[in-house]
């Protein structure tokens, strides 16, 4: 029968194969409720607050002024300038947390849509990443303001970031993949199980520490716990973890190559931007997103019949 | 009448639904840990869950034009179905087709949150049913008139809404969408007398354009009045399908010697 209407087939086995194709397809067809998603989401984060969204550009600033008083100044590691090194590495850092975290519950936030409304599930990862994008940026600017206004007054202007700024959205991209695979993996899980949601709070936690957020990753080559003879390992090791490279590839992208031990100390030089690991990490980001993708697809029509 | 008069727009065949039905110890950690010990440990089967057969071997035609009644007691499957068609769960086997652009009113105002104005929740839930941005702004006046309120109103909070002011704004938002099949299920008049009026005079005017409606309710008065035929579910399954004068009389005895002879035993 010859048909130009509409037309869906419904049957028992969802879309054939990974469903990459089918979803980005599906995920294209409904941009504008994704966008529609992503607005509500930044309209509801703050509706009752006096100074609404300004709260996003206090936060970051206020988390890296307390973490700045402990390591900076009490402990006094790291260099003069290490309050806007670790606000630069907290970027990165604060979007893959909020992202992981408010994406894992997105499903169940939204379940009262989902029983009754049919649209691509991906669509409530993707929008709460692309509202943690925008938060991102906004991070981004009081990062820059910080550096090039603030702090240019009290020591001088910094200088010019290096060449490698350009690549900026490429790392960003990279990150972005990263996250959405893992987001959609955590968020299949925490819509069956909620525990994961918890045991995800607490393994950030963790993970945070492990991040060369308050330290830098150059650290690791001199930290006098670690045999020598496996130190340059452990640094090469540490470095093929995406997160932890795309910690680092931010700091290089802002910092020329300077020395960072403290002052008074043996010099440690600032290793250079890596392209090997950009393409490591950008390969790794793609399998995960496919794998997630993949994965999603698979378990998105349980979510309706969890336990 | 629509040019698609006499097609098959909904093609149900043979479906079926189980259901798992999860016991109060499955889905904490704890309770799957166990039985997952149990099954590798004891090679015992899960006692998680049990099954239940909400939809078994359910087909059915409906073309172009027409309004279907489904009816039956409670269980009977007839949500299942719907959520079936509306892509909500997919089936456990058969298949099913749908032909033309379709909605799904399984509940009226899905997707309105509290905190958003009236005019957020307007656009969002609108959108979320399949119309375009643009479309909402040309239908926003007409929707706001057909659920009688102002301009002010739809500015505040939707909490600040009585519930009546809730469900005609819901109301108000599904008489607007485009689409040539519709299913719907249960609570077709809401508000007062005068609104309940108001949304009858809509469905008439949806089948007046030859639009397919497939209707859930309880209420066999709306059933008698709109559709002009009638699927009988009972237990997951069709036990009976034909023109409304026909079947729904017999449905309504038995219900009425279920209900008597409940009393009975009781």
């Amino acid at each position: 029968m010859p048909d130009s209407r509409p037309h869906i087939h419904i049957s028992p086995t969802p879309a054939p194969g990974w469903g990459i194709v089918s979803t980005i397809k599906e995920v294209y067809a409904y941009r504008a409720m994704l966008r529609m998603l992503v607005i509500r989401s930044l309209r509801l984060r703050y509706k009752n607050s006096s100074i609404g969204v300004l709260w996003s550009l206090i936060m970051p600033l206020m988390q890296v002024l307390v973490l700045w008083v402990v390591v900076g100044f009490v402990l006094n590691t790291g260099p003069s300038n290490m309050s806007a090194y670790m606000l630069c590495a907290y970027l990165p850092w604060n979007f893959f947390q909020t992202s992981l975290l408010d994406s894992s519950s997105s499903v169940l936030t939204y379940m009262d849509i989902v029983e009754k409304v049919y649209l691509p599930r991906e669509l409530l990862v993707f929008a709460t990443i692309l509202a943690n994008a925008v938060h991102f940026v906004m991070a981004l600017i009081v990062f820059l303001a910080y550096r090039y206004l603030i702090t240019s007054f009290i020591f001088g202007w910094p200088g010019m970031p290096p060449t490698e700024i350009f690549l900026l959205p490429v790392v960003f991209l990279i990150e972005a993949a990263f996250v959405t695979g893992l987001s959609l993996i955590l968020c299949a899980w925490t819509t069956f199980y909620e525990d994961v949601k918890y045991i995800l709070m607490v393994t950030l936690n963790l993970v945070f520490y492990f991040m060369p957020v308050l330290y830098f990753a150059e650290n690791i080559r001199y930290a006098e716990r670690i045999p020598l003879h496996l130190r340059t390992l452990a640094y090469h090791v540490y470095l093929l973890l995406p997160m932890t490279w795309i910690v680092m590839a931010f700091k290089q992208m802002f910092f020329k190559i300077a020395n960072i031990a403290p002052r008074g100390h043996v010099p440690i030089i600032s290793a250079p931007f890596d392209y090997r690991l950009l393409a490591y990490s950008a390969l790794i980001s793609l399998v995960v997103l496919i794998a997630g993708m993949a994965y999603f697809n698979r378990m998105k029509w349980k979510f309706t019949e969890r336990p | 009448m629509s040019k698609n008069d006499n097609l098959t727009v909904i093609d149900v065949r043979n479906i079926a639904k189980d259901f798992r039905v999860y016991h109060r110890s499955y889905g904490s950690l704890k309770g799957m840990t166990a039985d997952w010990l149990r099954r590798a440990l004891k090679h015992e089967p899960s006692v998680g869950f049990s099954i239940r057969h909400a939809l078994s071997g359910v087909s059915f035609a409906i073309t172009s034009g027409e309004t279907v009644g489904l009816v039956g007691r409670n269980g009977a499957g007839k949500s299942t179905l719907l959520s079936i068609l509306s892509r909500i769960c997919l089936p456990t086997s058969g298949e099913a087709d749908v032909y033309g652009d379709m909605i799904s009113l399984l509940q009226l105002g899905a997707g309105f949150h509290p905190e958003l104005t009236g005019v957020e929740n307007v656009f969002f839930s609108a959108m979320l049913r399949g119309l375009t941005e643009q479309q909402v702004r040309d239908r926003f006046d007409k929707i706001i008139d057909f659920s009688e309120l102002d301009t002010s109103t739809m500015d505040l909070p939707l909490r600040m809404y009585s519930s009546g002011m809730q469900l005609r704004l819901a109301f108000g938002i599904a008489a607007h969408l485009e689409a040539d099949i519709l299913l719907i299920d249960e609570g077709l008049a809401v508000g007062d007398a005068a609104f309940q009026q108001k949304c009858l005079n809509k469905m008439r005017e949806y089948q007046s354009e030859g639009r397919t409606i497939v209707m859930v309710s309880h209420e066999t008065d709306s059933i008698s009045r709109f559709a002009s035929r009638v699927i009988w579910m009972e237990h997951g399954k069709v036990r009976m399908d034909g023109p409304t004068q026909e079947i729904l009389p017999k449905y309504i005895d038995a219900s009425s010697d279920e209900e008597r002879e409940g009393v009975k035993v009781g």
